[in-house]
């Protein structure tokens, strides 16, 4: 997935109400945990233990996740 | 075999997402509101208990059905009165039902209803039954803790009797596919009370979630991962029973899930490209209320006059355990065929 998408889908799935770079910090709670196993299932068919959920704390965290190679420049 | 007819009955107590923010103030109850689609649900009081909820809705369902004629009572419940006897024993005599009645209860939390239509067609194809009144009765909200607030939001309590005979018009009851997987049980569970952990006189308090508290005498759910469970195991399953019952996605009128939370429902739908329009996501008075979720709907759904003769519903029941079940119902008069 480009860059760009990923950071507007990322976005819209955590309902944020401003833009987001690589380089920003994110807030996740009960409901943006939810939000984040949607977003790894539906644009990556990934499955992720809600343990590595709790490590997220900014969106290079995300990446971590999905796999650098998964998000093109 | 074909469920006849079903009823509904909640306890008088209402809980708002406004009470709640009264408890927790800094509780986001908009997000609660839009993104789990529940506004307030309904909390039994505390000398009331799931089998005076059955009590009531039976009784709601004899104003229309002769107690004579049931031969078989089943109970669906994981918050009984007792260890023992089971509930459905002590109801048959409250509700002054004949003693040739069979009755029995089984424990099952959300894929409960789909489980409980299964047994009891069972039962009418085997000729041991005639008449079934079938029970879901759920008081999920005396085993949550008081500062739980995640859980709190979520569940409500309720109960529901459906009728089922071998016998035309009504709800036919296809073919079922069910399924457990055990690996996922401390994900949705109440530790104690039972005999491998018994009650803790003085439990601590442990956080999960965001600053959520529970004890281990109380229900805890890891909903991550309930949800990922739900979005893995759930589109295979509407794929076999589609299968099973020699249909397409395309022939199913309507989609009746169990009520979990809106954000899971919308996500299915969506993953499963299903027509939001064909698609029942109603929990903003009710909440979560475990196995009576479904029968809860369908009874909706026929009030509104959702269905026409013909339709095919499908109807499909996951969660605690894990367990899952579904089924596809289809609505017949007297004299029609299929």
């Amino acid at each position: 997935m480009k860059k760009d998408r990923f950071l507007s889908e990322l976005k819209d799935a955590l309902a944020l109400n401003k833009n987001i770079n690589m380089n920003d910090d994110i807030e996740v709670d009960s409901l943006s945990k939810l939000a984040l196993i949607a977003f790894f299932d539906e644009f990556f068919d990934l499955k992720i233990e809600s343990k590595d959920l709790s490590y997220i704390k900014n969106v290079k965290d995300v990446v971590n996740l999905i796999g650098l190679d998964k998000i093109e420049e | 075999m074909f469920i006849k007819t079903i009823e509904y009955y909640f306890p008088q107590k209402k809980l708002t997402n406004i009470d709640l923010k009264r408890e927790f103030p800094e509780w986001d109850s908009q997000k609660v509101d839009e993104k789990i689609g529940i506004k307030s649900r309904y909390v039994v009081a505390d000398n009331e208990t799931s089998l005076d909820l059955a009590y009531n809705v039976c009784e709601k369902i004899f104003k229309n059905i002769d107690r004579e004629e049931i031969d078989c009572l089943i109970l669906c419940t994981q918050s009984p009165d007792y260890f023992l006897p089971s509930s459905a024993c002590v109801l048959q005599d409250r509700l002054g039902l004949k003693t040739s009645v069979g009755a029995f209860d089984f424990n099952l939390g959300c894929s409960g209803y789909v489980y409980g239509l299964s047994i009891a067609k069972g039962l009418l194809a085997s000729n041991v039954a005639n008449k079934i009144l079938f029970i879901t009765a759920e008081t999920y909200t005396k085993m949550i803790y008081k500062k739980d607030i995640s859980n709190r939001a979520i569940f409500g309590d309720g109960a529901t009797a459906t009728i089922l005979s071998a016998k035309a018009p009504g709800f036919n009851i296809g073919d079922f596919i069910l399924g457990t997987d055990g690996s996922g049980f401390s994900n949705l569970i109440v530790k104690n009370g039972g005999f491998r952990s018994p009650l803790n006189d003085n439990p601590k308090e442990i956080i999960y979630g965001n600053g959520n508290l529970y004890t281990d005498n109380h229900l805890y759910m890891n909903g991550p991962e309930i949800f990922s469970f739900t979005i893995s195991r759930i589109p295979k399953l509407v794929s076999d029973v589609l299968l099973k019952n020699d249909l397409t996605i395309g022939d199913i009128d309507y989609f009746i899930f169990h009520q979990a939370n809106k954000f899971m429902l919308e996500y299915l739908c969506r993953k499963m490209k299903i027509s939001e329009s064909k698609f029942y996501i109603n929990m903003k008075e009710t909440g979560n209320t475990v196995s009576n979720t479904i029968p809860i709907a369908i009874k909706d759904c026929i009030d509104r006059d959702v269905f026409s003769n013909g339709s095919n519903i499908m109807i499909v029941g996951f969660g605690v355990g894990y367990s899952w079940g579904a089924t596809i119902l289809k609505k017949r008069g007297l004299n029609e065929k299929g």
